[in-house]
């Protein structure tokens, strides 16, 4: 196995050192694994300080100290406001109620400040806040990112299952190492009576799909869930050893093979559904049946083809390196060479074993002759080790030395073929045959360990053993599967978590990550550098257990390390060590290297409760201080390294969406659910959909991690998108009306009374006198100009028409819009984007109207259909303003193609598309778009086509009224976006 | 953590140094670290300068997705019909599916120009220009599949998460105009395969990423999320933001100066000029009828139109697409279907070259057209009247932006399957987009994940035969 050397990492490890300086002697020895991170966790006597009167908890002398060795004062204490203010942001990610503002402002008692962080974090919201740290980590999405469309569901099913496990955890302080535990391997912890640990398995299962190709999806867990718990690039030595780090190729294909010693695997998170699921229930068995049915057939055929095929196989081994991996897609024929039972044989024949193969050692044996070296050298290994051979392909090579490796191939593959005809021939190929050399082969082809098998998966991870059609085939299957998971009914959970494969891979290295070309087999097991951290054997199953007791073993520094230098990073703004997933040699050694393992070690002795850790550190003085700092702070410490005062932060794109909701008052108490489709109008934005590929442009303008990786930090960019958002968005408006219809600003009668209502909401605290003379003038004013509405040709309306002079006689608007629709009050009448429903009416119909905003000839192109067995269908009219009725259909349970050439058209003739109800009111409903496009030659740099689907809009909005607009302003201060 | 890095200043520091934040967007040195940090977090599109002399100082890449076949395009082979319905001498190069017999081009090819360079019938009008051309015959990519090429051509790697070739150029050197997002991208109809991945920022900021427009709308409210407020007129606004300095003046007044806080104050204000720009970047009815008829009707001559403006406007990188999905990837009958879109093209993208020139920008914006990968020389199976993908060897071309025009580079094998002189993969382009730019492709780094990383990852030659 390969190891690290020391002729790379020397200078790096000297370079690193120096520049830890003050923090760390020179390391005595070349070895990486003395790199701060990796050595044992201090408890470093708490220091004595001449700040330590102001100290709340020990933290403080730890920051006094090295503040009093650069010679800066801490910070006075934060007002209460502005601590109230910070603390709940920090736990909840929502502002303080105004109840929750005078409670603390009034309460006098020294524990006042105590008794709010002790609400705080057995608030449910809690769990909402801390969990949206932890999905960012966890690349957290609900969809699978870029899939072939047609051959798995774009979405999870149930994703929020996971979700909605991490928010639990939380609030319920899960200990961190069984929090960690269950994640990684709650399948082997989940038992009958609770399986809620298999939800926890969403961290693994909930990454990116990379259509299917499994050595990215490995590649993905390995880097979530060693850069989330440890701090390890472990990912960065998938080529070659780690550049800086202590981590080998041969750590990357140990972790490699764990992960692919476990498949996906669905199941309900209930074992037993309600019975009112059981319709449910069926759909979903049949679908299943119907796959697992169609993947059993198809298995058969295809393995019986390779087997029939196994000199060819054989072959192709030979020239492995060269054939096309997952990376890329080939189409394949039912009898075409399948690269990846050719890899499989490959595999096999590679096998590390020790003892004599009686049946393939002579590719062993060979593997390293040159083709002018083989005819002899095979010769005189053959006569040397004859007697030790399968008799069967002893005697197939006796009957003519093979002269080269294909020969060599082709006699054993035939060998191989002949005994397969045989099995096949008693018609009873599981029937052990009666020769013991042949039985010994059939084994290889039939057995457990036959390379010839497919392995358990998703239908994406197997799609590759499988030619073109069977692809197509088996996709659509999964996708019936899924879709009608997706659309389960509530309560009915489904989670995807990782089992232990029944026949565990043997691990190799992949020279430079290309999984064709197989390098050195290595053991099963830990980080080397950490193998003190290995207790238990990695041979049990996948090895995933015994790899999440390792992560969470007590003598592993690095987990203790990265959490607590995460909790500190999202308290403070600023963490001890950053990036804050990189512990490795490249980072930057942390600024307070004695609080960090100080705090580590109290995490572990509190049984690993991140809520005690919280509480250690919201208490402490250094919490409290003001974010103003010492003009003598900011000139030897301006980057407030050393925290003589806290940092100011910016509201994160969560908390700025749930502050919105926050002041209307109607934000949505349910922990937990389905994610929101509809960008999650009144939930927290914590339970917003994400689409991987379509992350909302608004969430990308502020700064939401990317879910397509781990994501320790965020960026924090200023924007202009960010506050066109805030200026324009229909959301913002919905959110400042619902300010201005909170009763305590609506029933304020006085501006001055109404301005202080909002400005409790808002920002917690009465405006001042001159806000208060700004505000109302701003409130009490005029508009300046009125709003004008984006140009429409189009309108929509009841239009009346009389058939005797076959034109429209009337036209009224509809006043009402609502679920994407026009209509009529009290009536079927309706229009929208793609058609409508008659009004129970023959004389007034529903019209779509175009208004001709040119001068010309225009087509008219669209069919209408109706399709409702109700009724008796309807009658549709196309109306010219100038020339009156230009076509009729009537259709029942049909279509028309309603097409027009050469209409003729002056600017401002109206054309009605008028549907009309024919005597019967039922089943009146319709589909109808219609397109006007114009005639001839487009006219560049001018409109030339009108879709009614595209063009389709409801009514413009109401206009802000004086006190909107005011109202709105306060929400885009930076007052409400930043925590002092 | 940038974030806080040197943002609060004492008044003296602060005076001192308001010129460089407040608005002002000056040139800053890519390689002073700190001023660095902090303009990319408070000001990520200021404009920078690249550490070498540039030739381009912005992108227009029209990316013909699918992947257009070069044999009836700009890469003539007159062998194909001596071997008509044959297969290759030497065997078909594996590809996505199987091919039989060699397909000849159904189109014919001229020499153009003074240089002569040959270019098929398909683009008459674009053919005028061919002095102008630079032709890189020999490009190769990795794999012949969309997917993973699509994301090597547009972020160097075929599978990871990567940032996009534009989000690169807007990190490297911010963009002119800072009432435009730095990084545009049309696609009429909606997302090409693999859709948003195609110009994501990845692990840089979000500022960087790829700003989509669906250019089939044409009004601008569909076209442009929240460009314009729908309940208050301008004037109202203005009174807003008069309102919103005013408090936040009053809230900065009790605070030390903060970078972070005033550059949140200016956002406002550039938000406010940026919906103007924006409506007139995307307003064709004040471009001269001339233009207009010059660029002609259909979506592409309109999207074409559009983005000339907004480089004219100082937006640093615009991609436009043939359409969603893979328009070009013609399998079957690509006789009438290459026509049809080569038709759509041609005329806007000639009418693009003369316009740049007019206006002198061609010499500094380099225009890039091509695909993901090319197509085979022999007909798909069954019934040869397409072409598969290839990857072995494909066709893209250049202009302006200091290339070399009326120029062929490398070529392919006789039928045009391989690429044989002077192959130049996809890593190499980039190289070269980042050399014409301004930037020494291995120095332009952003460390994520305990490493640095760079559009060419480790690949990657500067191919200076193309440059003039």
């Amino acid at each position: 196995m390969q190891r690290a050397t020391c002729k790379l990492s020397l200078r790096i490890t000297v370079l690193s050192v120096v520049a830890i300086g003050a923090f760390y002697a020179l390391a005595a020895h070349c070895d990486e694994t003395d790199h701060w991170s990796f050595r044992p966790l201090v408890d470093t006597a708490i220091p004595e300080t001449r700040y330590d009167e102001l100290a709340e908890t020990p933290i403080d002398r730890f920051l006094f100290a090295r503040l009093e060795q650069a010679g800066i004062e801490p910070a006075p204490p934060a007002d209460k406001r502005t601590l109230l203010r910070r603390v709940t942001y920090d736990l909840i990610g929502l502002p303080p109620t105004t109840a929750e503002i005078d409670a603390f402002l009034t309460d006098d008692s020294p524990l006042a400040y105590e008794r709010v962080v002790e609400r705080l974090l057995a608030s449910p919201r809690y769990g909402e806040r801390w969990g949206r740290h932890w999905l960012d980590l966890a690349r957290y999405a609900d969809t699978k990112g870029y899939i072939y469309e047609g051959r798995e569901s774009r979405r999870f099913f149930h994703s929020h299952v996971y979700r909605d496990w991490v928010i639990g955890a939380l609030n319920q302080d899960l200990p961190y190492d069984q929090f960690l535990v269950q994640q990684i391997a709650g399948d082997s912890l989940a038992t009958a009576e609770d399986r809620r640990p298999l939800a926890a398995m969403g961290f693994l299962t909930l990454g990116r799909r990379f259509a299917g190709n499994f050595y990215e999806i490995i590649d993905d867990r390995i880097d979530t869930v060693s850069r989330t718990t440890m701090g390890l690039t472990v990912s960065c030595a998938r080529c070659h050893d780690h550049k800086f780090d202590p981590i080998t190729s041969g750590d990357y294909y140990s972790f490699y093979s764990i992960f692919a010693g476990s498949y996906d695997k669905a199941a309900p998170l209930d074992r037993e559904l309600p019975a009112e699921q059981a319709a449910f229930a069926e759909e979903l068995r049949k679908r299943q049946a119907a796959y697992d049915e169609y993947i059993a057939g198809r298995t058969n055929d295809v393995l019986a083809r390779v087997r029939a095929r196994t000199a060819d196989y054989l072959k192709a081994t030979l020239d492995v390196e060269s054939l096309p991996t997952e990376h890329e897609y080939r189409f394949l024929d039912a009898d075409d060479i399948n690269p990846v039972f050719v890899r499989q044989w490959h595999a096999r024949l590679i096998r590390q074993n020790a003892e004599f193969d009686p049946l393939f050692e002579p590719f062993k044996a060979t593997a390293y002759l040159g083709e002018s070296q083989f005819a002899d050298g095979f010769a005189s290994w053959f006569s040397a080790n004859e007697s030790k051979l399968n008799r069967t392909i002893a005697v197939a090579l006796t009957e003519g030395m093979p002269k080269s490796k294909v020969e060599l191939a082709e006699r054993i593959g035939r060998a191989f073929e002949k005994v397969n005809e045989a099995a096949l021939a008693t018609t009873k190929p599981l029937e052990p045959l009666p020769d013991e050399s042949d039985e010994a082969i059939r084994q290889a082809l039939y057995g457990p360990a036959s390379p010839i098998h497919i392995p358990e998966g998703h239908s994406d991870e197997l799609e590759w053993f499988f030619d073109e059609p069977t692809r197509v085939e088996m996709g659509k299957l999964q996708q019936q599967i899924e879709e009608w998971l997706v659309e389960a009914p509530a309560g009915a959970e489904y989670v995807v978590y990782l089992a232990d494969r029944a026949k565990q891979p043997e691990p190799r290295i992949f020279e430079n990550g290309n999984p064709a070309v197989k390098g050195e087999a290595v053991p099963r097991a830990f980080v080397q550098a950490l193998s003190h951290c290995e207790e238990e054997s990695f041979s049990q199953g996948s090895g995933r257990l015994a790899l999440a007791k390792a992560i969470v073993h007590p003598k592993n520094p690095l987990t203790a390390r990265v959490l607590v230098n995460r909790v500190w990073q999202h308290h403070f703004g600023a963490a001890f060590v950053s990036p804050p997933s990189d512990f490795g040699l490249r980072s930057e050694p942390p600024t307070h290297p004695e609080l960090l393992d100080w705090l580590a070690l109290r995490l572990i002795e509190s049984g690993w409760s991140v809520k005690s850790l919280h509480r250690m550190i919201v208490l402490s003085y250094a919490y409290r201080q003001s974010s103003e700092a010492s003009d003598a702070a900011l000139a030897s410490d301006p980057d407030n390294r050393l925290l003589s005062r806290m940092n100011r932060r910016r509201l994160d794109y969560e908390a700025l969406h749930d502050s919105l909701v926050a002041v209307t008052g109607w934000i949505d108490p349910v922990v937990g659910g389905r994610s929101a489709l509809d960008g999650s109008r009144n939930r927290r934005a914590v339970y917003a959909h994400v689409d991987r590929l379509n992350v909302p442009a608004v969430m990308k303008t502020f700064d939401v991690a990317s879910p397509d990786a781990h994501s320790p930090e965020r960026h924090e960019t200023t924007i202009p998108q960010q506050a066109l958002y805030l200026m324009n968005s229909p959301l913002l408006v919905e959110r400042v009306r619902g300010l201005m219809a909170r009763p305590e600003v609506a029933q304020a009668t006085a501006a001055i009374e109404r301005i202080e209502a909002l400005y409790k909401i808002v920002f917690a605290r009465q405006p001042t006198e001159k806000e208060l003379a700004v505000g109302a003038a701003l409130a009490s004013a005029e508009l300046a100009e009125p709003v004008r509405p984006p140009p429409d040709d189009w309108a929509y309306g009841m239009a009346g028409y009389d058939a005797s002079q076959g034109k429209v006689t009337s036209f009224a608007s509809l006043a009402e819009f609502a679920d994407g629709a026009w209509r009529r009050q009290g009536d079927t009448a309706r229009l929208d984007a793609s058609g409508g429903a008659a009004a129970a009416d023959n004389q007034l119909g529903v019209a779509r109207r175009w208004i001709a905003p040119m001068s010309g000839a225009v087509r008219i192109s669209g069919a209408i259909e109706h399709t409702s067995g109700e009724g008796d269908g309807v009658r549709a009219l196309i109306v010219s303003s100038r020339v009156g009725e230009l076509a009729a259909f009537n259709i029942k349970q049909s279509s028309a193609d309603a097409t027009l050439t050469n209409v003729q058209v002056q600017a401002g003739d109206v054309l009605d598309f008028v549907v009309l109800c024919r005597g019967d009111a039922a089943g009146d409903e319709f589909r109808w778009s219609p397109l006007v496009r114009r005639e001839g030659e487009e006219v560049a740099g001018e409109r030339n086509q009108w879709s009614a689907a595209a063009d389709f809009r409801g009514p413009p909005p109401a206009p802000l009224t004086p006190w909107e607009k005011y109202a709105q302003v306060l929400l885009l201060t930076n007052e409400f976006a930043f925590v002092d | 953590m940038a974030a806080t890095m040197n943002r609060l200043y004492s008044r003296r520091q602060w005076l001192t140094r308001c010129g460089l934040s407040v608005g002002a967007l000056a040139l800053t040195d890519l390689f002073a670290p700190i001023a660095r940090a902090e303009q990319d977090s408070l000001h990520p599109l200021a404009p920078k300068r690249p550490p070498l002399a540039p030739k381009a100082r912005r992108v227009i890449h029209i990316f013909a997705n699918g992947g257009p076949s070069q044999v009836d395009t700009f890469d003539p082979k007159p062998a194909l019909e001596k071997y008509a319905g044959q297969p290759l001498p030497q065997g078909n190069p594996a590809t996505e599916f199987k091919t039989g017999g060699v397909l000849p081009s159904p189109f014919k090819f001229a020499r153009r120009g003074e240089s002569g360079l040959e270019i098929s019938e398909l683009f008459p009008e674009l053919a005028r220009h061919a002095d102008d051309l630079c032709i890189v015959r020999s490009m190769t990519t990795d794999l012949p599949n969309h997917e993973a090429s699509l994301l090597l051509m547009n972020t160097g790697d075929p599978r990871f998460s990567r940032p996009s070739v534009g989000s690169w150029v807007t990190y490297g050197l911010g963009s002119e105009n800072q009432n435009l997002p730095g990084f545009m991208v049309l696609c009429p109809g909606g997302y090409p395969i693999q859709e948003s991945d195609n110009w994501r920022s990845s692990f840089l900021p979000g500022a960087y990423q790829g700003t989509f427009v669906d250019s089939q709308h044409e009004s601008l409210d569909k076209l442009v999320e929240n460009i314009a407020n729908p309940v208050l007129s301008r004037a109202d606004q203005r009174q807003q933001l008069d309102l919103l300095a005013q408090l936040n003046a009053e809230h900065a007044g009790e605070r030390q100066r903060d970078a972070l806080l005033e550059a949140r104050i200016q956002s406002f204000e550039l938000a406010f000029r940026m919906q103007g720009d924006t409506a007139r970047a995307f307003d064709l009815a004040s471009e001269p009828l001339a233009a207009r008829e010059m660029y002609g009707p259909g979506v592409h001559g309109r999207q074409l139109l559009i983005a000339r403006r907004l480089l004219e406007m100082g937006v640093r990188f615009v991609q436009v697409w043939s359409g969603a999905g893979q328009p070009w990837d013609d399998h079957t009958n690509i006789a009438a279907h290459h026509r049809e879109l080569a038709t759509g093209f041609d005329r806007p993208i000639a009418a693009l070259l003369a316009d740049l020139k007019q206006r002198g920008m061609l010499e500094d914006t380099l225009v890039l057209f091509g695909g993901e990968f090319g197509r085979t020389p022999t007909g798909q199976l069954p019934d040869l009247s397409g072409r598969d993908h290839n990857h072995h060897g494909f066709t893209v071309w250049m202009a302006g932006g200091g290339v070399r025009g009326g120029y062929a580079h490398g070529a392919t094998d006789e039928f045009g399957f391989r690429a044989v002189e002077k192959p130049m993969h996809v890593h190499d382009l980039h190289a070269t987009m980042l050399h014409l730019l301004g930037f020494d492709h291995e120095l332009l780094t952003y460390r994520y994940a305990g490493r640095d990383f760079r559009l060419t990852d480790v690949h990657g030659e500067v191919v200076h035969e193309i440059i003039a």
